[in-house]
């Protein structure tokens, strides 16, 4: 047996593993979503691309992805940037990083569900601290997930606290492990910090960012369980979001036909659109390889 | 450190290993018991309100032999998972607690009882729980589907000590020129009361400066139960004969004009609410009006009204002793008439379903929960359990009265309240009818929508597109059953 | 010296804002355990008590009474999902990184299924466990999980293993030692943080997943996400015994991730193996 194919072997179990759990769903899922599939409701007949016109003529699934995208990016941009911030910040603050790092890993171990509690209590209007503090300083107390517009900014917040350690701590064990060869050419090249930040530093990161970004975008775009305790997607629907979206479809109101078609509609897109991140991100990497 | 790592990681595997073991099972007793040996299983509302099933189980397996299977879920959950269970067929459940507006929708899984009433004489005490609560969640087209575990209902409660100061009560005549109504009965008296009240720090309320802002109205705003509070509005607004469906055509009724005039009337009352009500669920009501007491007037469950003697003083110097006013949900006055309607919540029911296969042992911890007696009196009375008061043996409870001076006071006003109670929807697909009118009633109120009548017009036509979907006649039919 | 004291001032500023910064990280963390052990009364005040000066135990006394079975259910699937997840990711993670099985697509494939939104994967997963009499059991709650830790330690772990140089391995492999043993002494223990990165992330996934665990257990199996969700009053909630479920909850991860420090900190980066 050549190397090759005692690697394919190796293989082999995990593919099936993963073929046996996923291939009923994914059948079954594709297959509701062609059919009008209501639980409560015996037949369930065949009704070609209905799922799929219907969701795309939906003025609330417009909106589940304009909120939903939103989201992603103030989440990605702040995400990033906060944890670069501090990242750099603990780059220069040896002796606390063994102090700081494990603490600052706690959010991201909390349940989603108990952050969503947390909010209610921590941003309520009259009782929580956060207006209490808003008001020590001599501010007005603002509605947070009281109000329309400042709703998704809230669950934002939430978000951030939980993430950005996260995306910190990933970021700083990447500017940790930066070969110093380049630095010290720089400085003797007489560069100044910020030629050095924006021509060495960051470029160097790009396969730490990729990283993040994708298991950021994927976690951000599956979880609902803030949106879901904290407002239900309300005032109103400005905080409709594509996972709460597609929750209350196939679950509260058993549409399960329309839930999938929604699931794939978004799928499809986000992976191609993942991969050519990824091949993006990557052409660098190989391009700066060869040199 | 590499030891650490191969004691974590032997640990992992004994866990991991563990995930074959099975749950120890009880050992079989002696005796001879009438259901000896069977396992009769109850889906039941998670928390506080499951004690009763696990306070009693001990009782049920000494007298019966029957093991009980307690099954807790989330309230928010319970539907989810029930239309699962139910829907597949799994026995999973021998009882069944829902809320019967979802009886639409349970129908052909749940075991009428009337057979079973009228074999034992009706020991589980049909007649003596109130017609209201019969009416709105046990009946269903002229059949006994189900018992009701807990009588929820709503109330209107109001600063009884602040509408009795005096001073108060003269500025009121002086500006709306009518005097103060104790207790308030028509939503344009509120709505006059709720500005008259609303007043910042500092301002006088009752002859004294306030320390914190006062508000004259507050709902429980919030997406996913707002709808409650647009329906305490929208039945009487449509007295005499309100209706969410013409019952002849299954034609929404939902955005008439006594509709519109209803939700009109709750966004007036947002301007004299506290910022935040629209994200109030039961507790931040209950704690900004109740605790706090710093809102005039609100309706809620039963739970203030049960704990009346702990409602906060003003928040002033030297407040009045505080009282709390009790009264029905304010109604609307047509043609010189006053209607008034009190909802009654449809949940929480139990019911047997008809894929067990222990009814009879299922009806019968039915009954031993649920007869008229003074374990359930005793489940009734504890604050902490969450099961209101359905009978009139609850609602006469001398003992109640004895432990808790005063409960006569609300009792007696629940009574009197129920006496004109009216149900909520209870056709298949209810959770999405109601939640359509949650999410369109919660748009308007975020001012996401401009006007009341977009609104209900909005909804009206999703109504009638969900008629459609699960067959107009069919729901006709089920609409119809619900007056049965 | 005036040098020093410069960089002496920027290390006490950073330092103060790195105190504020925790600050804010952990405060809902701590309000938590106040709620935790504040008595019901003081619950939404206003003002709020940052303090309370009487507390209770009672809902610790509740937790430990009532929520232990979730903590070891959630304990027992994690762990199983996290012991498979590493395995199997580890075993293909160096196939897919040194021998390039499959491709391009086949690893592709692996990951896409990170793609596939849970919530879909509901109803099949139930009428599947159903069929399976699975309903209930730790296993019913274990295998959905697999379906987001295995391709998330696959790719992680290819990751890792493409990070150490093959050259590495063949050079200890012309010294004479076999492939297995190349592996063990060279390999792994240079990926071992990685690995360590990866088990506690799935452990952390699969911990605090609500959706599957509702769904496939009834009351046997119930995990810690679904116990906390079901703590209502008829109307409210049990903030008490929620805040300290939920603080019980943390408490173990937070102990596993302090014991791991060291790992976590070299796991976390890609390069760090020069």
């Amino acid at each position: 047996m050549t190397a090759r194919q005692r690697a394919s072997l190796l293989v082999f179990p995990t593919i099936l593993v993963l073929a046996l759990i996923v291939i009923f769903p994914m059948i079954f899922s594709i297959s509701v979503s062609l059919r009008g599939y209501d639980i409560r409701i015996q037949e369930h007949p065949f009704t070609g691309f209905k799922n799929f016109i219907a969701i795309l003529t939906n003025r609330d699934f417009y909106n589940a992805c304009l909120i939903t995208g939103i989201m992603m990016a103030a989440e990605l941009v702040f995400e990033l940037g906060l944890g670069l911030l501090v990242a750099l910040m603990l780059m220069n603050l040896p002796a606390a990083r063994k102090v700081f790092q494990p603490i600052l890993l706690i959010p991201m171990m909390v349940m989603p569900v108990v952050i969503g509690y947390l909010g209610r209590l921590v941003f309520e209007v009259r009782s929580g601290p956060v207006n209490y503090f808003l008001n020590l300083l001599g501010r007005e107390s603002l509605g947070w997930h009281a109000s329309p517009d400042l709703a998704l900014v809230t669950i934002l917040i939430l978000r951030l606290w939980q993430w950005t350690p996260f995306v910190m701590a990933v970021l700083l064990a990447g500017l940790l492990s930066l070969p110093l060869e380049p630095y010290d050419s720089a400085q003797v090249d007489g560069a100044t910090s910020r030629q050095i930040f924006f021509y060495i530093t960051l470029p160097a990161l790009k396969p730490v960012v990729t990283l993040v970004v994708i298991m950021r975008a994927l976690e951000i775009l599956q979880t609902f369980d803030i949106t879901y305790i904290l407002t239900l997607g309300g005032p109103g629907d400005s905080t409709m979001t594509m996972s709460l979206y597609t929750y209350l479809l196939g679950f509260r109101y058993w549409d399960v036909g329309q839930a999938s078609a929604s699931a794939w509609l978004i799928m499809v897109p986000l992976s191609l659109l993942v991969t050519w991140f990824v091949r993006f991100m990557e052409k660098g990497e190989r391009g700066a390889e060869t040199k | 450190m590499k030891k650490i790592l191969v004691i974590l990681g032997c640990l992992f595997l004994i866990l991991s290993l563990s995930v074959f073991i099975g749950c120890p099972k009880a050992a079989p007793k002696e005796a001879a018991k009438p259901f000896q040996g069977v396992t009769v299983s109850v889906v039941a509302h998670g928390g506080h309100h499951a004690t009763p099933w696990h306070s009693e189980a001990a009782n049920i397996e000494a007298k019966y032999g029957i093991k009980l299977n307690v099954i807790e879920v989330t309230a928010d959950e319970l539907y989810s998972k029930e239309v699962l269970e139910l829907n597949n067929r799994t026995g999973a459940y021998d009882i069944i607690q829902y809320n019967s507006a979802w009886i639409g929708d349970y129908e052909q899984y749940i075991q009428p009882l009337d057979d079973y009433v009228a074999k034992d004489n009706d020991a589980i005490g049909f007649a003596d729980i109130l017609p209201a609560f019969n009416k709105a969640q046990n009946l269903w087209g002229g059949q006994k589907m189900s018992v009701t575990l807990d009588g929820d209902t709503f109330l209107l409660y109001y600063r009884k000590d602040l509408f009795q100061d005096a001073g108060e009560k003269a500025a009121f005549k002086a500006k709306l020129g009518y005097e103060l109504p104790d207790p308030p009965q028509t939503w344009k008296q509120v709505v006059d009361l709720a500005k008259f009240f609303t007043r910042k720090k500092g301002a006088k309320l009752a002859g004294k400066a306030l320390s914190k802002d006062f508000y004259g109205y507050a709902d429980q705003a919030k997406r996913g139960r707002v709808y409650y509070w647009y329906i305490f509005r929208f039945v009487p607004f449509n007295a005499p004969t309100p209706h969410y469906f013409d019952p002849a055509t299954m034609k929404p009724n939902i955005n008439s004009a006594g509709a519109v005039a209803a939700l009109d009337n709750m966004k007036t009352l947002l301007k004299y609410s506290p910022p935040g009500v629209l994200s109030w669920e039961w507790d931040e009501l209950y704690a900004g009006a109740f605790k706090d007491g710093t809102v005039c007037m609100w309706i809620h469950w039963t739970d203030e009204g049960r704990g009346f003697n702990q409602l906060a003083p003003l928040p002033i110097d030297n407040p009045p002793q505080p009282v709390l006013g009790i009264s029905a949900s304010p109604g609307v006055e047509v043609g010189g008439k006053l209607y008034r309607y009190t909802i009654v919540d449809s949940a929480w029911v139990a019911s047997i379903c008809k894929d067990s296969k222990n009814k009879d042992a299922a009806y019968t911890v039915l009954k031993h929960m649920f007869a008229p007696g003074p374990s359930n009196v005793g489940y009734i009375m504890d604050a902490a359990v969450g099961w209101d008061p359905s009978r009139l043996s609850h609602f006469n409870s001398q003992e109640w009265r004895q432990k808790v001076p005063g409960i006569e006071n609300y009792l007696n006003l629940e009574l009197k309240a129920l006496e004109s109670g009216y149900p909520m929807l209870k056709i298949p697909g209810a959770f999405e009818y109601n939640d359509v009118l949650d999410l369109n009633v919660s748009k308007f109120l975020a001012g996401e929508i401009p006007s009341a009548k977009a609104t209900l017009d909005a909804v009206a036509t999703r109504w009638n597109e969900l008629n459609q979907k699960f067959g107009v006649e069919k729901q006709k039919g089920f609409y119809n059953k619900m007056w049965q | 010296m005036r040098k020093r004291s410069r960089v002496l001032l920027k290390r006490s500023l950073l330092t103060l804002l790195m105190i504020c910064i925790l600050i804010v990280v952990l405060f809902p963390f701590y309000w938590m355990l106040l709620t935790s052990i504040q008595p019901r009364h003081e619950l939404m005040n206003y003002p709020p008590k940052f303090v309370t000066r009487t507390p209770t135990l009672e809902f610790w006394g509740y937790t430990l009474k009532r929520a232990m079975p979730a903590f070891m259910n959630s304990l027992a699937v994690a762990a199983a999902s996290t012991v498979i997840a590493v395995a199997l990711g580890a075993v293909s993670g160096y196939a897919f990184a040194r021998y390039r099985v499959g491709g391009d697509t086949l690893p592709f494939w692996v990951l896409s299924l990170k793609f596939f939104p849970p919530v879909v994967a509901i109803v099949p997963y139930f009428l599947m466990m159903l069929t399976l009499r699975l309903i209930d059991t730790r296993l019913a709650v274990i295998i959905p999980h697999l379906i987001i830790t295995v391709p998330f330690a696959v790719w992680m772990i290819k990751g890792f293993v493409q990070e150490v140089p093959r050259e590495l391995e063949e050079a200890a492999m012309i010294d004479g030692s076999s492939q297995l043993g190349v592996i063990r002494i060279i390999t792994l223990p240079l990926i071992a943080p990685g690995l360590v990165v990866t088990a506690l992330f799935c452990f952390i996934w699969s911990w605090n997943d609500f959706m599957f665990a509702l769904i496939l257990t009834r009351n046997l199996s119930t995990t810690l996400p679904v116990a906390i969700a079901g703590m209502r009053e008829a109307h409210g909630l049990m903030w008490g015994e929620v805040s300290s479920t939920a603080a019980m909850g943390t408490i173990p991860i937070i102990v596993i991730a302090i014991i791991l420090q060291k790992y976590l900190v070299r796991g976390l980066s890609l390069g760090s193996l020069k």
